[in-house]
């Protein structure tokens, strides 16, 4: 009877270890697609040389075929780094790309925000599988928000197309300058928002939210438990995502830099949760947002695919080395850059609208 | 003796409470997350194969010297096939590089709809109606972006 009491506990003991070494990896982001990662690293390098040494494309007045070629690489390798840099700070790799194109290129506004949303929802595609096998992802959550997201994106996006077919020029000027604005505000959200609440305590569950069932749990892997629970302020969220949807389909932004917000500080919704949501979220979003964009023809393939590429491998190295970093030296980097870009933004805003040339960088 | 019940008590603990991610979410998650791998990979090598092949719909260069020089999309096509495209031009030019690098940017973001819909199957048999419906109004909304059936200036 000891015996067998004995070899019950000990398989029990086994069954736990393999339970914790198979949380350890599938639970952490870091364990889960690295294989398939360098399996398309592998193939993209591969396709990029056979592209240099066996290229037919012919050369333009303006171009050369290398450096369409070097257009393409440099877009991927940017990417990459855009990817590992969102994915460290925790925002989606459009709010850098949008605005860092926008401010520093004179490529269309139209092509470049088309290409900011495929930027935007790649990485949070990528990161969709691992964040629902590890049960991170509430789907219940993402359901209630994808609605208000989806819809505001579409009608960002649809505004977008109808302002640079109608307005032209102007209607560029007026995207650089309100992306602009934006982005100061975003980088000031940054500056000022940093005390997120992990675990937010809800002390009242409003009688909406509470018929919604917007409850749930999940095993936290540092704390070896359970953590339980409950959203609260369902309709201010709700609402809050619309504008959320409007602004990412607008600008191309996405819109990861405040669905974690919006899920952690307004819907009292765990941070890890929210991060996690926050991916699959935009991807919903931008997904809905970017057949205005495909339709119009306002996606240019080769320019686009690159970016797509980047943000795919980017993403998943981004998550194998966000333990190994300080997040709060890449956040300082991330308000650097919107803050810089916005000042840059502003400026070719107003010298379009204004028709003058301002003597600052 | 006294460690292996702390282990036994564990053991518990972490079999009763710890939870299983719903099927909803793991076919959801699923398909997005090899829907947009296979949608990467059609795009590499349609990418290749634009160039290697020079088998284009739209001649490349001049579509790359054209945006570069900042002209607005609507020129660039205009300059190159003479109209804007409006649909899923990409799907009857498959056999081109950058029609097949289009499918699969498409693809991938393509892989969200059926996600929903499986989810929302998967949702609908756990008899959580009201998310089941959310998902299906999500997907629906997709849709309806992915037909273009609001229509757009031309």
């Amino acid at each position: 009877m000891g015996v067998l009491s004995a070899l019950k506990r000990a398989r029990r003991k086994a069954e736990y270890l393999l339970e914790v070494a198979t949380l350890a990896e599938a639970g952490s982001y870091e364990g889960t697609g690295m294989l398939e990662a360098a399996l398309l690293l592998f193939l993209i390098a591969i396709s990029y040389i056979a592209m240099a040494l066996f290229s037919k494309v012919h050369p333009t007045e303006i171009m050369s075929p290398s450096f369409m070629l070097g257009i393409i690489v440099v877009s991927f390798l940017l990417s990459t780094g855009i990817a590992i840099v969102a994915v460290i700070a925790g925002v989606g790799g459009g709010v850098l790309f949008t605005p860092i194109v926008l401010g520093f290129t004179s490529l269309d506004t139209l092509l470049v925000r088309a290409t900011g949303l495929v930027v935007a929802m790649f990485s949070g595609l990528i990161s969709t599988g691992p964040f629902m096998r590890k049960g991170l992802a509430d789907i219940k959550i993402v359901y209630f928000c994808s609605i208000p997201i989806v819809l505001g994106a579409m009608v960002g996006a649809f505004s977008a197309v109808y302002l640079s077919a109608y307005l032209g020029a102007l209607g560029d000027a007026i995207v650089r300058l309100a992306l602009g604005v934006t982005l100061v505000f975003i980088a000031l959200m940054f500056v000022f928002g940093g005390a997120k609440t992990e675990y937010p305590e809800v002390k009242h569950v409003d009688s909406f939210t509470k018929r919604l069932r917007l409850s749930g749990s999940y095993w936290e892997e540092s704390l070896k438990k359970l953590i339980n629970y409950q959203a609260t302020r369902g309709i201010p969220g709700f609402l809050l995502f619309a504008l959320v949807g409007f602004t990412g389909g607008f600008f191309g932004l996405g819109g990861g830099w405040a669905v974690v917000p919006v899920l952690n500080f307004v819907m009292a919704v765990p941070l890890k949760v929210s991060a996690a949501c926050s991916g699959v979220l935009l991807a919903i979003g931008n997904a809905a947002a970017i057949w205005p964009y495909i339709i119009y023809g306002a996606l240019l393939p080769l320019f686009a695919a690159p970016w797509m590429l980047g943000q795919v491998v980017g993403g998943i190295i981004g998550a194998t080395i966000l333990v190994k970093v300080k997040a709060a030296f890449v956040r300082y980097i991330l308000i650097g850059i919107l803050f810089l870009t916005s000042i840059k933004l502003i400026i070719r805003g107003v010298e379009g609208i204004f028709g003058i040339d301002l003597p600052i960088f | 003796m006294a460690q292996e019940m702390v282990i036994t008590k564990e053991i518990i603990i972490t079999e009763e409470t710890k939870p299983k991610p719903p099927l909803a979410a793991i076919v959801y998650g699923e398909i997005i997350y090899w829907g947009t791998l296979l949608g990467a990979i059609i795009a590499t090598i349609g990418t290749a194969f634009a160039f290697i092949a020079g088998k284009n719909y739209r001649d490349i260069p001049q579509v790359f010297s054209l945006a570069w020089q900042g002209n607005n999309i609507a020129t660039v096509w205009n300059e190159v096939i003479g109209k804007l495209p409006q649909g899923h031009w990409y799907l009857t030019k498959l056999s081109s590089g950058d029609g097949l690098t289009m499918f699969g940017i498409a693809f991938g973001v393509f892989a969200v709809i059926p996600a929903m819909f499986f989810s929302g199957l998967a949702l609908l048999k756990q008899k959580e109606y009201l998310f089941s419906a959310l998902a299906f109004i999500a997907g629906l909304i997709c849709i309806v972006a992915f037909l273009g059936l609001i229509a757009l200036p031309s």
